[in-house]
């Protein structure tokens, strides 16, 4: 019963925290919009789900289905960030510390930690799931709301795969070196392999032949349980529509689609090995946070140096006997006598872009160097065509964690008030600091610009300079107004998928995932993107940026 | 020189007061500014420290308005802030660097400064180490080092020796005297004991308002001849604590030897002895609090 109880406060305790913050409005409110765009009204020619050019009418299974898969699928990336911060603000409020000198053993607080995320991602889930009642009745098709095409997707589709997102979030904090934005890159990375692997084992799973009777459909074993939903969808349009020969179209709603033709689907029906497949999901959450007890440091600092980049491990009170104590003599004759006089406007600018840069690079290991050099080597060897659309698309994310750092350093290492207070900060330090994060692209980007230049590629040096200054200035939008990296760093991530590296994969002979892309090429990497005048709109995107970034770090000085 | 508070408030979102209606004039020298945890200090400091906006008032420094120019301000300001962090990942010399571009100083002077100022606070010998190796007080005596950069006129400290030990307290304090001679030192803290040897104004804040800004000898004065002290057997502790302010208790093999603040001698064996600014403060909460100095 006390562990209960425990669990009880814990999950209470994070639940409160979490849902009392504005992000969970915004999150609810995206997956409303989200499921609304896929639900378009009638008549308007933009298609959700599809199965050979016919949607479901508008009934309870459908509208459930949709917003389902459109949260097990949408809802699990930003839904992972959102709660990856259970243990880490224990550490960071000092909370932790406390809770390592009580009775509560690592699993019971991981487990509890996972609870709270978990009850939390639900509740969100909750939200949305009832606020698409609301759209069902708003579009009219089907005015009965049955519960069950609600309740049985949320509860075998959403609840299972919550779970598991919750769990892998408390893992990635139990693990020292996946707490911080390495591990938001990992998982950034994982979701879109799981992507993929979802598409491509959709063709697998769905059946493609009419048949007599029920099609023969392998078990897949797949965390969001989507392929559940399109494989249902899939067989009712094989009864239901004719001529249609299997496949499922994921839909893009912001494409005209014409005409469209509807069919009545009721939903899953849900079998044994189904409902037991969905139930393993929800072992292996179990299964991973487990693990992450059994890496879980309970909050001790030794562990931590063990992270601290440098040479320097040693403990802090050794390093304190080093100094020297002043006799008693000493303690009553202290003098200042240098006095430090002020620069003059541009030398300080230069200083602070120099010392910006110091702070920036200062505590990356000897690989991070590496790779940077080996990016710069490379694409002086490569052809200037290549050197740009492989080598660039690199550049622009090898730093992505040094940039991500940039309008909420101050925040995050609680110096604010000390940077804050000194004068003109606002002008100096924010220009400096935009200014350094420009520079540490050129320089990682040096190899591609001089490439360029070798091939008098004038236009496209433009884009490169110009995805140069876009990326700081993105990254202190961001940085200023979130107050963390991790905002920067999924929603960069994601632009970079989208752009550059949809481009990269098409010129390593990878089709492109769709042309639509091609307005989030922000560094020019396709001759199309630079026609269209990408460069241009970007150079004008980033200005806008950088004011109301400054706008961002004028409301951080004044509260 | 002359630092004029006139009828500073800052009301939060959440409709608490963090200071209401403070009225101050300082001159240089050390400025005890003492009170109770939760008394509003911080956010005072923090308002004269151009980090927060009062909600309504005015402060003038040196003919210079704190709200139309806080730049100007912010040239001649150092500050501590009660709570800072640092960069892990600098060296204290990195980081001092750092802060002195930030706060605009030539590099070349910056650089004699910051090596005079370390030799200050003790830390010569590890400047070299990187900060996130630094035990809590060390990372206190960067702090200090910092707000030190730039020889403010106006410097603001807010409870400065957390975290130093002994040595160290006795050896910033110094600092401060020296420092003090023409520039205005606000010095915060809820430890009377800090303030006790160098400062030459108190000024007591309690529940965002000025409960009184004096001399030490002035509030000295207002406890002289109610300062007593006698043994008393353990089980009468309570009910004294009951009746009186308490200033001090020490234990001995006969009982509990206990100060306390009164008008009235206490006991035929109480004796009276010379009052502490630490008695003069707990008089004076006591007083204008709930009154119970009898």
């Amino acid at each position: 019963m006390k562990g209960l109880r425990v669990l009880y406060h814990i999950v209470r305790a994070d639940f409160c925290e979490r849902f009392r913050r504005y992000n969970v409005l915004i999150i609810i409110g995206l997956t409303i919009f989200i499921t609304t765009l896929y639900l378009p009204p009638e008549g308007v020619g933009r298609l959700s789900f599809n199965v050979g050019g016919f949607r479901g009418i508008y009934n309870s299974a459908w509208v459930g289905a949709t917003v389902t898969v459109l949260t097990v699928i949408f809802m699990s990336l930003p839904g992972f960030y959102l709660v990856k911060n259970a243990i880490s603000r224990d550490e960071y409020t000092g909370v932790g510390q406390i809770i390592a000198t009580t009775s509560l053993s690592k699993f019971q607080y991981i487990f509890g930690k996972v609870i709270s995320n978990w009850v939390f991602l639900a509740a969100t889930a909750g939200v949305a799931m009832i606020s698409s009642m609301g759209i069902q009745l708003i579009r009219g098709e089907a005015l009965k709301i049955s519960l069950s095409g609600y309740l049985l997707p949320y509860f075998l589709l959403t609840l299972p795969m919550m779970v598991l997102v919750a769990a892998v979030a408390v893992l990635f904090e139990s693990i020292r070196w996946l707490r911080g934005g390495f591990g938001n890159v990992v998982f950034f990375f994982l979701f879109l392999m799981s992507y993929w692997m979802m598409a491509a084992l959709s063709f697998v799973a769905l059946p493609t032949t009419t048949s007599s009777g029920s099609p023969s459909i392998p078990f897949i074993p797949e965390p969001t349980g989507a392929l559940e939903v399109f494989r249902s969808i899939s067989t009712a349009g094989m009864e239901l529509i004719p001529g249609y020969q299997g496949g499922l179209d994921l839909g893009n709603p912001f494409q005209e689609y014409g005409h469209i033709s509807t069919f009545v689907w009721n939903g899953i029906v849900w079998r044994v090995p189904s409902i037991l497949g969905r139930l393993l999901w929800v072992g292996i959450a179990v299964g991973i946070a487990s693990l992450a007890a059994s890496f879980f440091d309970r909050f001790d600092p030794s562990s931590l140096a063990m992270y601290v980049r440098s040479k320097e491990t040693r403990p802090r009170c050794e390093l304190d006997s080093q100094v020297t104590r002043p006799s008693s003599e000493k303690l009553t004759s202290i003098t200042l006598s240098t006095t430090a006089s002020r620069g003059n406007r541009m030398s300080v600018y230069f200083h602070i872009v120099g010392s910006e840069l110091r702070l920036m690079l200062k505590g990356r290991r000897w690989w991070w160097y590496s790779v940077a050099l080996g990016l710069v080597s490379i694409a002086l060897i490569l052809p200037p065509s290549q050197s740009r659309q492989i080598v660039f698309p690199l550049v622009c994310v090898w730093p992505l964690l040094i940039w991500s750092q940039l309008g909420n350093r101050e925040i995050q290492n609680r110096t604010d008030q000390l940077v804050f207070s000194a004068a003109f900060s606002q002008k100096r330090q924010f220009i400096a600091t935009w200014t350094a994060g420009f520079i540490l692209a050129l320089l990682v980007g040096s190899g591609v610009i001089i490439r360029l230049i070798l091939a008098s590629d004038w236009i496209v040096i433009l884009s490169v300079v110009v995805a140069a200054a876009f990326i700081p200035a993105a990254a202190l939008i961001l940085g200023t107004w979130s107050g963390g990296p991790k905002l920067f760093e999924v929603v960069y991530l994601l632009l970079w998928t989208l752009g550059p590296m949809n481009q990269m994969m098409a010129a390593l002979g990878f089709p492109l995932v769709t042309d639509q892309f091609l307005a989030f090429d922000y560094i020019g990497s396709s001759d199309a993107a630079i026609s269209e005048g990408m460069p241009l709109y970007y150079a004008v995107f980033t200005i806008i940026l950088l004011v109301l970034a400054f706008i961002g770090r004028k409301r951080q000085l004044q509260v | 020189m002359e630092l004029i508070i006139d009828s500073v408030s800052k009301k939060y979102g959440t409709g608490i007061w963090g200071v209401r209606d403070f009225s101050v004039s300082l001159k240089p020298g050390i400025v005890g500014l003492v009170g109770p945890n939760g008394a509003g200090k911080t956010t005072l400091m923090r308002i004269l420290a151009t980090i927060t906006k009062p909600t309504s008032g005015k402060i003038i420094f040196t003919g210079i308005d704190l709200l139309k120019e806080p730049n100007q301000i912010r040239e001649l300001l150092g500050y501590l802030p009660q709570d800072f962090g640092i960069y892990p990942n600098l060296n204290a010399v990195e980081f001092l660097e750092y802060l002195a571009a930030v706060k605009g100083l030539d590099k070349r002077s910056a650089s004699q400064r910051i090596d005079e100022l370390l030799h200050v606070v003790n830390l010569s010998e590890v400047r070299k180490h990187l900060l996130g190796s630094y035990s809590g007080g060390m990372k206190q005596r960067i702090g200090i080092a910092q707000a030190l950069l730039t020889d403010p006129r106006l410097l603001i400290v807010d409870e400065p020796t957390v975290g130093l030990d002994p040595e160290e307290r006795i050896r910033f304090r110094n600092l401060l005297s020296d420092l003090s001679g023409d520039r205005i030192v606000i010095f915060s803290t809820h430890i009377v004991s800090d303030v006790e040897a160098s400062a030459t104004r108190i000024v007591v804040i309690r529940k965002g308002r000025l409960l009184i800004d004096a001399m030490p000898e002035e509030l000295l004065r207002e406890v002289e001849g109610k300062v007593w002290e006698w043994i008393v057997p353990s089980e009468d502790l309570p009910s004294i604590k009951q009746r009186y302010t308490i200033g001090g208790t020490v234990r001995h093999l006969d009982g509990v030897e206990v100060r306390i603040i009164s008008a009235n001698k206490p006991d035929g064996d109480a004796r009276l002895i010379p009052p502490r600014l630490e008695d003069a403060y707990l008089h004076l909460i006591a007083e204008k609090g709930k009154g119970k100095t009898p």
